[in-house]
C-alpha cells in the first residue's frame, strides 16, 4: 500500500488528480497531466505504481476540498467527547437511537488517527476515549478494544482482523430520520466535521422516516435493546455473592405446624420436610414452606418485633392456607366507585382490613373493609372480632388525608399498623400516623416526582424510587435517604424490599431490574432482557429466591435471584399495575389495566399460568396476599374504559 | 413539527413574523419538535403513574412544570370533547387551530334554576372475584358487552319491581331495593335470565300465576265432576292479563316456559291433556305471555312452540264429549301470535314458513294421522294468514279433499269420526272461502295487487267438488236475503258476491265442478230452514263483523243438511247453532 506523502514532488491537489485518473485507466489523459505539470510547472512526477485504495482516495478528495476536516485531527479527543456528552444527554428516545452509533464512530476515529499516522494522537485519543467507550462495550468488544491499542501504523491495519473488518466494510446502523436530524445538526453546529465525515462515509446508514421505533431499535434481539453499559455491568454484578436467606427471627420459623398442615404439604414439601426432621429432630415449622435455607447475618441494625404485633402475625401464619396448583386462592375484590379514574394508587393497610387509597387530586383516603351496622362476619372475612379492635378506620366510613400536593402514586404501611407513608409527584414521601390521621413527616430528597414507596419488612427502613433515576433508602428516623441507589439509565417506576430487608429491588423504565444491597449501597443484580418496556412492578418472594417483575406491555418476568437467571416470561393483555407473591411463594397474583387478576405457578421450576379472573372493566391496581393467604384485589370501576 | 407550523405559530404572534428568516424557522420548528418531545416524554410519565392510559393537560401541566416551564393555563382536564376551532382570517395564519372557548352568557348561569345533580361520593364495594379458585356467579362478576338493548331490558326489570311489590304483597322490598341499588351504583347491565336477578316480588309473582293456572285447571275439573269450584278460577283471569301487559317479566321468562314443559312433559302428561280446562289455563298462559309486547321470544320460542302445537295438533284433547275444537283455535290463534310476535322482534327464525311446512307435511298430508290433527293443521295453517293459506294450503287441498270426501262418505266410519271429518270440511272452508272473500272483496273495491278468486280457484283445482252443491242451492236463495246484505259493510255476503260479475264467476266456478251427483231434489224441503239458517248467519255477522267471515258458515249449514241426512243433522245443527251464537 503507497503511502500518504507524495514522494514523487507533486502538490497533494495533482496527486490526488494523478491517482483519480490513474485508478480509474485514463491513461492518455494521465499522460497528458504528467506531461502539462512537467512543462508547465517544471515538476517531474513519477506516476502511481500501485492504485491507491478507494476509501483512501475519497478520504485524500475530501481532505483536499474540506480541508477543516483533516486539520481537525487534533480535535477528534474533543469530538468525540462532546459527541458524547450530547448524545448521553438527550430525551429517551433519541438517546437510545443515537447511542449506538457511538461505538463505531470511536472505532472510525482511531482508524483515522492511525491512517494519518497520528499515532500520539492516537494514543491520546485512546486513552481519553476508552473509558467512554467501555461504558458502552458488549464483552465481546472489549477485545476488540485490546486489539484496537495495538495498532502502531497504517500497515498494522491490514493485519489487524478487528481494524480491517471495519476498515474494509462500512458498519450498518438503523437510524431515524429525526435522530439523524438532530445528530447532524449538533455536528454542523458545533463544527465536528471530522466525525461528520466518518458519519457519511464510513457509516452505512439505513433510514426511516419519522420518530425512532421501538421495534426497530431492536433488530435482532431484545439484548441489543439494552444499552450496552447496563450489560456490562450485569455481567460484573451478577457474579456477586448475595445472601438471600432470610433473617433468623423470621415468625414463620416460630409457628407449629399442625398435623393438617402437613397432610397439605405437596409431595415436594414432604420430602423437604423429612429430611429436616431426619438430620435434626427439631420442631416442624411453617418455615419449612418456605425451605431450608440457612439463615444469614444481620449486616444491618433491625429493630425487633413488638409481642402483640408477633403474637397476632402468628396467629395469622397459623390460620395460613396452603396454596398450590390443586388450591387456587379465594380472592376478595375492592371495587372504588365514584372516583372517575381519579385513583392512583391503593393499598391495604398491615392491619389487613382497612384499606387506602390514593387520588389524583392529592388526597388520600383512609378506608375499613369491615361491613358497617355491625353486621358481624357476614362476609367471613374477619374471623375475629378482637382482631378487628384495631381497626384504624371506623367501619362504614372514610378518613381523608391531606397534605400533598400532587397525585399520589404509591402507599405503603408499616407492618406495625402505626404509619402510613405516601409518595407524591410534589417529590416529597409523607409519613401519616394511623392513630392521629395526621402527617409527622415530609420527607424530601428526590429531585423530582417520588414514583413509588415501599415500607421494609423490618422497622424502621423505607425505600422510595422516583423521577429522577435514583432509588434511596431512608430510615423514619433521620429526614434524609440514609442511601442513594444509582445505576438506572431512566426513573425508577417501582421498588420492593426482600423478605430478609437487606436488598431493595427496583424496576426501571430503562427495561431493567436491579437488586441493591443496602448495606453498602450497591446494585448486586443488574436483571435485562425480561422485559421490552418500562418495569412498572416488582415482588421478591417470601422465600427470597425469587423475583418478579410487570412492565407496561403487560410481560411479566421471574428471575431467579440467586442465578440472575430469567425463569420464565408471560404476558397478558394490560400494562401490570401490581405483583405480589403468595405468603408460601407458591403462587404469583398480577393486577394489571385490563381488569384482570392473574394467577401464576412460581413453585415450579418453570413458572406457568395457573388461571385468570375477570372483573367488570375495572383496572386491577393492587393485589396483596393476607397473611392468611387471602388474595385481594383492588380495583376501581371505571365507566369508559 | 415543521417549519410551516412553526412558521404559523409565529406569524399568529404579532410582530415577530416579519422579522424571522426562512432557515431560523427550519432550526426552530427542530427545536420545537424536540422540547415538544421532551414534554410529552415527561407527561406520559405521570399518565402512567396515574394508571391512566390517557394523557390528561394536567400530566402535561406537570411536566412542564417539572422541565421549569410555565404551565398552560385554561385547559382544564376532564372536559369531555375538546373542540378545536380554525381562526376566522384562516388565509393569513393557515395551519393554525386553538382550542374553542364557547361564550356563556352570564345571565343564564346566574339565573340558572337547575343546578346539575351533586356527584355520588367515593365509595368501596367488596365481592369475591373467586372462592377456592372459582369465579361465583354474582351480579359484580358478570361481564357483559355494552348493548343498548339489554340496557333496556334492565330498565325495564327496575321498573317492574314497583308493579310486582304490589301484586305481590308480600315482596320483600328491602331487600330487592339493596340489590338494585348495588347494581344502580354500578351503573351496568347485567345479562338477563340469571336466577340470581330474578327478585323476590318476581318469585312471589311467579308462585301466584302458576298457582292461579294449575288451581284454574284443577277447578275445571271439579266443575265437570260436579263439585263446587274452587277459587283459583277467578284468579286465573286477572294473573292472565297482568301477564299480557306487565313490562319486565322478561327474567321470568325462562321460568314460565319451564313451568309449561313441565305441565307438558311431567309425569302427569295424560291426565294433563285429558283435562281441557288444564290445556286451556296453560294455553291462556301462554297467549298472555305472547301477546305481552315487552317480552322478547327469540330464545324462548323453540322451547313453547312445541307445546303450542301439540295442543293444536294432538289426536285426543280433553276427555270424550269436550269442545276441544275451540281449544284447537285458540291454539291456532297463539300459534299466530307467536310467528307475528317474532317477526316483529325481526328474529331471524323464518318460523311462520317452517310451521306452516310441518303442519302441511306432517299433519294434513299424513292420512295415518287422525282426522282431529287435520283439523288442527287445517285451522294453524288458517291462522297464520291468507298469504300462508293461498301458498300451502291451497295447493294441497286438491289431494286432501278425496281422503276427506271417503272419510265423509264412507258408510263404515262411525258418527264421531264423520263428525270430524266435517269439522275438517269446515275449517277449511273457512280458510278458502276467507281467502276467496277477500280476494274478491278486493277486486271489488279496485284492488288489484291480489290475486283474483278466479285464479286462486284455478289454482285450488277443482278441489272444491266435494263441497260445491250447496252454492247451487244458494244461487237460488230469497231475494230478501240480498236485502239484508249492506254494501258499505265489511264483510260482504254471498248475494253481494253474486250480484258482481266477479262472484257470480266463482259461483260458477263451483257450479261447474259439481260432479253433478247431488240433485236439487230437497231444496224446497229445505229452503225454509235454510233461510232461517241465512238469517241467523246475518244477524251474526251483523254483530260480529270483525269476526271470522260467516257466509261460508250459511253454506256450510245448508251442505250438512244436504249430506249428513237426518240422523246427524240434530246434533249438528244444535252444535252449529250453540257455536254461531
Amino acid at each position: 500500500m503507497t503511502t500518504l506523502k507524495n514522494d514523487s514532488g507533486a502538490s497533494d491537489l495533482d496527486w490526488v488528480v494523478i491517482q483519480y485518473l490513474h485508478k480509474n485507466s485514463c491513461f492518455d489523459a494521465e499522460k497528458s497531466f504528467l506531461k502539462h505539470l512537467a512543462t508547465k510547472q517544471g515538476v517531474d512526477v513519477i506516476p502511481p505504481k500501485q492504485v491507491l485504495q478507494d476509501d483512501y482516495l475519497k478520504y485524500l478528495v475530501m481532505s483536499k476540498l474540506f480541508p477543516e476536516s483533516v486539520d481537525g485531527v487534533r480535535n477528534y479527543t474533543m469530538s468525540y467527547q462532546e459527541l458524547y456528552k450530547f448524545v448521553t444527554g438527550l430525551i429517551d428516545i433519541y438517546r437510545e437511537d443515537l447511542q449506538r452509533l457511538l461505538y463505531p464512530i470511536f472505532i472510525y476515529c482511531l482508524l483515522d488517527l492511525i491512517y494519518l499516522q497520528k499515532t500520539v494522537e492516537f494514543k491520546d485519543f485512546f486513552d481519553t476515549n476508552c473509558s467512554l467507550i467501555e461504558e458502552l462495550a458488549v464483552p465481546g468488544r472489549v477485545e476488540e478494544l485490546d486489539q484496537l491499542r495495538k495498532l502502531r501504523s497504517e500497515q498494522d491495519i491490514d493485519h489487524n482482523p478487528v481494524a480491517s473488518k471495519f476498515w474494509h466494510s462500512r458498519a450498518a446502523v438503523g437510524l431515524s430520520e429525526q435522530s439523524f436530524d438532530l445528530l447532524t445538526r449538533f455536528l454542523h453546529d458545533h463544527k465536528h466535521y471530522n466525525i461528520l465525515r466518518i458519519l457519511h462515509e464510513r457509516l452505512n446508514i439505513e433510514f426511516y422516516p419519522g420518530i425512532p421505533v421501538k421495534t426497530k431499535l431492536e433488530p435482532i434481539s431484545i439484548e441489543d435493546a439494552i444499552p450496552m453499559s447496563i450489560k456490562e455491568e450485569a455481567t460484573a454484578a451478577n457474579t456477586e455473592v448475595i445472601q438471600l436467606g432470610l433473617l433468623p427471627d423470621t415468625l414463620e420459623d416460630k409457628v407449629v405446624m399442625t398435623a393438617e398442615d402437613m397432610e397439605k404439604a405437596t409431595k415436594e414439601d414432604k420430602e423437604g420436610i423429612k429430611e429436616s426432621s431426619s438430620s435434626k429432630k427439631t420442631k416442624r415449622t411453617k418455615m419449612l414452606f418456605l425451605g431450608n435455607d440457612k439463615r444469614i447475618k444481620k449486616a444491618i441494625p433491625l429493630a425487633t418485633w413488638a409481642d402483640e404485633i408477633a403474637d397476632k402475625f402468628k396467629r395469622d401464619i397459623s390460620n395460613r392456607e396452603r396454596l398450590n396448583r390443586e388450591r387456587l386462592p379465594s380472592i376478595c375484590c375492592a371495587t372504588f366507585l365514584n372516583t372517575h379514574r381519579m385513583t392512583t394508587a391503593c393499598h391495604m393497610l398491615a392491619n389487613e382490613v382497612d384499606i387506602a387509597a390514593g387520588f389524583g387530586d392529592s388526597s388520600i383516603q383512609l378506608r375499613s373493609l369491615k361491613p358497617s351496622e355491625g353486621e358481624d362476619d357476614v362476609d367471613g372475612m374477619e374471623e375475629d372480632d378482637e382482631d378487628l379492635g384495631n381497626a384504624t378506620v371506623p367501619p362504614g366510613q372514610a378518613v381523608e388525608l391531606l397534605g400533598h400536593s400532587g397525585p399520589i402514586t404509591a402507599l405503603s404501611s408499616s407492618l406495625d399498623e402505626t404509619f402510613l407513608l405516601s409518595a407524591s409527584c410534589d417529590a416529597s414521601v409523607r409519613l401519616w400516623s394511623l392513630e392521629l390521621k395526621r402527617c409527622l413527616v415530609s420527607f424530601k430528597s428526590h429531585s423530582g416526582p417520588v414514583w413509588d414507596v415501599a415500607v421494609c419488612p423490618r422497622s424502621p427502613y423505607f425505600a422510595t424510587g422516583g423521577w429522577d433515576g435514583t432509588a434511596r433508602v431512608w430510615s423514619t428516623e433521620h429526614s434524609k435517604p440514609l442511601r442513594l441507589l444509582v445505576g438506572h439509565m431512566s426513573d425508577v417506576d417501582s421498588v420492593a424490599w426482600h423478605p430478609n430487608a437487606h436488598y431493595v429491588a427496583t424496576g426501571s423504565s430503562d427495561c431493567t431490574v436491579r437488586l441493591w444491597d443496602v448495606a453498602t449501597g450497591k446494585a448486586v443484580r443488574v436483571l435485562t432482557g425480561g422485559h421490552k418496556h418500562k418495569v412498572s412492578s416488582v415482588a421478591v418472594s417470601p422465600n427470597g429466591k425469587l423475583a418478579a417483575s410487570g412492565a407496561v406491555d403487560g410481560s411479566v418476568a421471574v428471575w431467579d435471584l440467586g442465578e440472575s437467571k430469567l425463569l420464565g416470561q408471560f404476558s397478558t393483555g394490560g400494562s401490570i399495575w401490581s405483583l405480589d407473591f403468595d405468603r408460601y411463594g407458591s403462587m404469583l397474583a398480577s393486577g394489571d389495566a385490563n381488569g384482570v387478576v392473574g394467577l401464576w405457578d412460581a413453585g415450579s421450576a418453570i413458572p406457568s399460568p395457573l388461571a385468570s379472573y375477570e372483573t367488570k372493566d375495572t383496572p386491577v391496581y393492587n393485589v396483596h396476599f393476607s397473611r392468611t393467604n387471602l388474595l385481594f384485589a383492588m380495583a376501581e370501576f371505571s365507566n369508559n374504559p | 413539527m415543521n417549519s410551516e407550523i412553526v412558521k404559523s405559530l409565529c406569524r399568529s404572534c404579532e410582530g415577530i413574523g416579519a422579522s424571522v428568516s426562512d432557515q431560523a424557522y427550519d432550526g426552530l420548528a427542530q427545536e420545537v419538535d424536540y422540547r415538544t418531545r421532551e414534554v410529552i416524554q415527561e407527561a406520559l410519565k405521570f399518565a402512567m403513574h396515574a394508571k391512566r392510559k390517557k394523557l390528561s393537560t394536567d400530566d402535561v401541566d406537570r411536566a412542564l412544570r417539572l422541565r421549569g416551564a410555565e404551565q398552560t393555563y385554561g385547559h382544564q382536564h376532564g372536559e369531555r370533547g375538546v373542540s378545536f376551532a380554525k381562526p376566522r382570517d384562516e388565509s393569513t395564519f393557515p395551519g393554525v387551530s386553538f382550542v374553542e372557548d364557547k361564550v356563556h352568557s352570564l345571565e343564564d348561569v346566574l339565573c340558572a334554576t337547575e343546578f346539575p345533580a351533586l356527584p355520588r361520593g367515593r365509595g368501596v364495594h367488596l365481592h369475591w372475584l373467586a372462592v377456592e379458585g372459582t369465579k361465583p356467579l354474582i351480579p359484580e362478576n358478570v361481564r357483559v358487552k355494552r348493548r343498548r338493548k339489554d340496557s333496556e331490558t334492565v330498565a325495564l326489570t327496575l321498573e317492574a319491581g314497583g308493579p310486582r311489590a304490589k301484586e305481590g304483597g308480600k315482596g320483600a322490598r328491602e331487600g330487592v331495593g339493596s340489590e338494585f341499588t348495588v347494581l344502580n351504583s354500578y351503573e351496568t347491565n347485567i345479562s338477563k335470565g340469571h336466577k340470581h336477578v330474578v327478585s323476590m316480588e318476581l318469585q312471589t309473582y311467579f308462585q301466584t300465576v302458576t298457582r292461579a293456572v294449575l288451581n284454574a285447571s284443577k277447578a275445571s275439573e271439579a266443575e265437570e265432576s260436579g263439585i263446587e269450584a274452587g277459587t283459583g278460577v277467578s284468579d286465573l283471569g286477572p294473573a292472565l292479563a297482568s301477564l299480557g301487559e306487565d313490562p319486565g317479566l322478561q327474567p321470568l321468562l325462562p321460568y314460565f316456559c319451564s313451568f309449561v314443559i313441565k305441565c307438558v312433559e311431567g309425569e302427569e302428561k295424560k291426565s294433563f291433556f285429558s283435562s281441557l280446562g288444564s290445556c286451556g289455563a296453560l294455553l291462556g298462559l301462554v297467549q298472555s305471555l305472547v301477546s305481552n309486547m315487552h317480552l322478547k321470544w327469540e330464545r324462548h320460542v323453540h322451547q313453547i312452540l312445541p307445546v303450542v302445537m301439540t295442543l293444536l295438533v294432538r289426536k285426543t284433547l280433553g276427555g270424550p264429549g269436550d269442545d276441544h275444537w275451540k281449544l284447537r283455535r285458540q291454539a291456532g290463534r297463539v300459534l299466530a301470535l307467536m310467528c307475528t310476535k317474532l317477526e316483529s322482534e325481526k328474529s331471524q327464525v323464518a318460523l311462520q314458513t317452517r310451521v306452516a311446512r310441518v303442519l302441511v307435511t306432517k299433519g294434513l298430508m299424513d292420512a295415518t294421522k287422525a282426522l282431529t290433527s287435520h283439523y288442527g293443521a287445517i285451522v294453524g295453517i288458517y291462522h297464520l294468514g291468507d298469504v300462508v293459506c293461498e301458498n300451502v294450503l291451497l295447493p294441497h287441498i286438491a289431494t286432501y279433499m278425496p281422503c276427506l270426501g271417503e272419510a265423509l262418505t264412507s258408510q263404515t266410519m262411525n258418527p264421531l269420526q264423520q263428525y270430524e271429518a266435517y269439522q275438517c270440511l269446515e275449517a277449511i272452508l273457512i280458510a278458502i272461502g276467507r281467502l276467496v272473500h277477500q280476494s274478491e272483496y278486493n277486486q271489488l273495491l279496485g284492488r288489484r295487487q291480489l290475486p283474483s278468486g278466479r285464479s286462486l280457484l284455478g289454482k285450488g283445482g277443482r278441489v272444491e267438488a266435494e263441497g260445491s252443491s250447496k252454492q247451487t242451492r244458494l244461487r237460488g236463495g230469497t231475494p230478501a236475503r240480498a236485502r239484508r246484505a249492506r254494501p258499505a259493510k265489511k264483510k260482504l255476503s254471498v248475494e253481494d258476491l253474486r250480484k258482481t260479475e266477479g262472484g257470480q264467476s266463482v259461483l260458477d266456478a263451483f257450479a261447474v265442478a259439481e260432479p253433478g251427483s247431488v240433485a236439487d231434489k230437497d231444496e224446497s224441503s229445505l229452503e225454509d230452514a235454510e233461510a232461517q239458517h241465512i238469517d241467523l248467519n246475518f244477524d251474526f255477522e251483523l254483530n260480529n263483523f270483525t269476526g271470522m267471515p260467516t257466509f261460508e258458515r250459511g253454506n256450510i249449514v245448508s251442505h250438512s243438511f244436504d249430506i249428513f241426512g237426518e240422523h246427524i243433522l240434530p246434533f249438528l245443527t244444535n252444535d252449529m247453532m250453540a257455536m254461531m251464537l
